[in-house]
């Protein structure tokens, strides 16, 4: 089946949601509940779409404080309105969040889900049991009334994040540590503390108060995006002056960036937290900075070296690490860089360190990188196919390779359509 | 650290005296009541000193302390004006400075806000209470009051600077005039927010507002940590090319020229960062050069190694193409080797863009200063030689003034 292109499922999406908004604001008209302070708080919650943040796969939006507000202080039929509003704001501001189908898709059925969730517990179960609460006054039962139902709301929206994602072919398991994830945490803790506040400050001060409430938020949030966006363009970055470096030797052309794929895998396999694998990413796309210092003519060199010409190309792991000593932030990847051509019985170089005390990034960095050079051509050899590489690899164990890293690796190249996903960089 | 002279011992002096003289006056208003509240505001008020964003690309920064001092102000009347006054005496960060800057912080924040109270009691201003929190009265005296903050700080520490630096008072008031005044325009409701959050819902408002801002510190804070690192890893690069090349240090200079030269052309911020970027990449595309080849481009390049040369720039450019931040300095690269009277055109690009002149004559600059062992003066005069015809006749006026001022 052709997955549905974005126009389409915008198309459907929106002529659901123009029905529903009509309905909803029907309702709210004949009851009496539309006015100007709920059209000002629903306008919010239409323009915080703006600070959206994609964070590891899941969509974080300040929207759901707006909507919770809003369905505490009117009800339960104005905060669906002003959910329905802040829906509208994705599909205005998706061009300039760039936000592709699985994230419009994942924004919409959560926003939705989550909403309905929060309603139906509030009504039911939660405020039922706290009987009456004052919500123009700070208290205990205030305080944890709104607390529950806020944690309802993100606990739905991200289990169905969750199920999507999954469902759409994305790692399982990764989807569910990112919840751990300090960042995440962070941004959910500041959120639903906000959101409780709102309640109150809109019975003392009105509209314009909750208004000034989510002055901090956006701060925050495009704080947040800030980060998150300079990660990526710092990635890129890496990508690109690497691949001028590999553009001295065709033979390496994308080396790198393949590497880099493969290590991951590994690492995630190993259990390494976000922030590890992140320097170790950046670890293994510079593992031949080095390189830059040796004279193009060696590396193009067809037959064999001088024993100089060996000492120069050995040099390069060490090399690598010393260029990169004044990058301050990266100073924990630098022996990871200089021992990636230690060999697990102590004779590679430069140092001739022994597996274990070469650093276990450094170890993977070198299987990862003897891989891809095995099942690639060389000048003086034909690619390997991934069964004779793996074998080649098995046989070298505990002489060059950590046997646990190959290990792991020969569980990853049995993931089905392993050679493709990998060169594309698709998760395993 | 540099001796200050008289002059401007005499004012620090003066303010910090005047400080002095503006807590002992405040001094009836203390309630003692209120001391509890007093020393939470303190506290916050020292934590936004510390947490202080610096905002990226805006040479500016942004804290609560104003808005939390704004607000104490309006809530616990004068006597208010001791906690920025304490709060900004302390040491915010370390290493320690001089004892007379912290000083001289305290006070000129205690007379600031001292000008504030002032302004505010006296146009009516009242003291927020739980009773009658009339927000509409409140806000022409606070919008009054937080006015005359922005003049009495921004002239205090202004007058400062210009004695520091030796340079016009009036230059530096209203360098950061700008910035200053549309970080007021939110400082006034904001703090007005503060006091009424205070007042409704006690400390815990307070926190929970507070809470989001201090959080966007840590996270701006990592924000610039990459993009350090960005910049870092680019330029840790290029100087081992340069080293290959034979010219440690060179990419370094040109940078430094370029940079200096895009912000005294008045080009803004941002760009004049792509100019310095687009100089330290500008021969990113020539990695693959053996070094045979490379030195006799860089010595003496033939008709031939000129294509070699193009070939290279193009290159380069397209690497920085898939950059995303850089993108705008693939045609600084490209046509940085092109001159500006059009005679000579390798590339049918017109007209070329202001960073590629730029880069064209602060490289010929140091290439000419290399070969003529340092010597600035000769070099100049040869990079003025080739105004109007290799170069930008504005831009090498331009340089000429930076390479002056690098030399003082």
């Amino acid at each position: 089946m052709k997955p549905p292109t974005l126009e389409r499922l915008s198309v459907w999406f929106l002529i659901g949601l123009i029905l529903l908004f009509l309905y909803l604001l029907i309702q709210c008209i004949l009851k009496g509940l539309f006015t100007l302070d709920l059209f000002l708080v629903a306008m919010a919650a239409l323009l915080l779409r703006f600070f959206d943040v994609s964070f590891l796969g899941h969509l974080i939006s300040p929207c759901g404080g707006v909507i919770l507000a809003a369905f505490f202080i009117f009800g339960p039929l104005p905060g669906l309105l002003a959910m329905v509003f802040s829906l509208f704001g994705l599909f205005l501001f998706r061009k300039t969040l760039k936000f592709s189908p699985p994230d419009l898709t994942d924004a919409l059925v959560q926003t939705l889900g989550a909403s309905g969730a929060a309603v139906l517990v509030h009504q039911y179960v939660i405020g039922p049991a706290l009987g009456p609460v004052d919500l123009s006054t700070y208290s205990l039962t205030l305080f944890l009334s709104l607390a529950g139902t806020i944690a309802v709301y993100y606990l739905t929206a991200a289990l169905l994040t969750i199920l999507i994602r999954a469902s759409s072919g994305g790692d399982l398991k990764r989807l569910v540590g990112t919840l751990a994830h300090p960042l995440y945490l962070a941004v959910f803790c500041v959120l639903g503390l906000s959101t409780i506040l709102l309640v109150p400050v809109y019975f003392q001060l009105g509209v314009a108060g909750l208004l000034l409430g989510l002055l901090p938020l956006c701060v925050f949030f495009y704080a947040v995006r800030l980060y998150l966006r300079m990660r990526d363009v710092y990635r890129q970055a890496l990508r690109a002056l690497v691949g001028s470096i590999e553009a001295m030797d065709p033979y390496t052309h994308g080396h790198s960036d393949r590497v880099a794929g493969l290590c991951i895998e590994i690492g995630r396999r190993l259990g390494f937290g976000e922030n590890r694998l992140r320097l170790l990413e950046y670890a293994s796309y510079l593992h031949d900075m080095g390189k830059v210092t040796i004279d193009p003519a060696i590396l193009h060199k067809k037959g064999s070296l001088t024993e100089l010409e060996w000492t120069v190309i050995r040099s390069h792991p060490s090399e690598g690490a010393e260029i990169l000593k004044p990058v301050g932030f990266l100073h924990k990847i630098l022996p990871w860089i200089a021992h990636h051509h230690e060999k697990a019985d102590g004779t590679g170089y430069p140092e001739a360190l022994p597996l274990e005390r070469t650093p276990l990034e450094a170890r993977i960095i070198s299987a990862a990188d003897a891989f891809d050079a095995m099942v690639s051509d060389r000048p003086y050899r034909a690619a390997l196919s991934i069964k004779e590489t793996v074998r080649e690899m098995q046989r070298n164990q505990n002489t060059q390779f950590d046997a646990r890293i190959v290990g792991i690796i020969s569980q990853l190249v049995e993931s089905p359509d392993f050679f493709r996903r990998w060169r594309e960089r698709l998760p395993l | 650290m540099t001796e200050l002279s008289l002059r401007l011992r005499i004012y620090l002096v003066a303010i910090i005296g005047l400080g002095i003289a503006a807590l002992a006056l405040v001094i009836p208003f203390f309630e003692l009541s209120r001391l509890s509240d007093y020393l939470a505001f303190f506290l916050i008020s020292y934590v936004a000193n510390v947490l202080t964003v610096s905002l990226p690309n805006l040479n500016a920064s942004l804290s609560v302390a104003s808005h939390i001092n704004l607000a104490a102000l309006l809530l616990f009347g004068p006597f208010a004006i001791a906690i920025p006054g304490c709060a900004g005496t302390l040491p915010d960060r370390l290493p320690f400075r001089k004892l007379y800057t912290h000083l001289f912080n305290g006070a000129q924040l205690a007379v600031s806000y001292g000008v504030a109270a002032l302004v505010y009691y006296s146009v009516g201003g009242q003291v927020f209470t739980i009773a009658s929190p009339n927000l509409g009265a409140s806000i022409g005296p606070a919008a009054l009051a937080g006015l005359a903050l922005f003049l009495a700080n921004g002239a205090l520490l202004a007058a400062a600077i210009a004695l520091d630096e030796k340079i016009s008072f009036i230059r530096v008031f209203f360098q950061g005039a700008r910035w200053e005044l549309s970080n007021l325009l939110i400082t006034i409701p904001f703090a007005l927010f503060i006091a009424y959050i205070y007042v409704g819902l006690g400390y815990w408002g307070l926190l929970i507002l507070l809470l989001p801002f201090f959080a966007s510190r840590f996270i701006f804070q990592t924000y610039i940590e990459i993009k350090n690192t960005y910049t870092e890893t680019v330029k840790a690069l290029m100087n081992t090319v340069d080293r290959k090349f034979g010219q440690p240090g060179r990419s370094q200079r040109i940078f430094e020229y370029a940079t200096a030269v895009a912000h005294r052309l008045g080009l803004s911020d941002e760009e004049a960062d792509i100019v310095g970027y687009a100089a330290y990449l500008r021969h990113i595309g020539f990695l693959g050069l053996e070094n045979r080849q490379l030195h006799r481009t860089v010595e003496r390049p033939s008709l031939r190694d000129r294509e070699v040369i193009q070939d290279g720039l193009l290159a380069g450019a397209k690497v920085v193409e898939t950059m995303d931040f850089l993108r705008r300095a693939a045609p600084y690269i490209r046509l940085h080797h092109e001159s500006w009277d059009g005679t000579d055109r390798i590339l049918p690009e017109k007209p070329i863009p202001m960073g590629a002149r730029i880069i064209a004559a602060c490289e010929f600059m140091e290439e000419q200063k290399y070969r003529l062992n340092g010597n600035r003066q000769a070099a100049l005069a040869l990079v003025q030689a080739r105004s109007g015809g290799d170069l930008d006749p504005q831009v090498v006026r331009v340089l000429a003034v930076v390479v002056k001022d690098l030399e003082r």
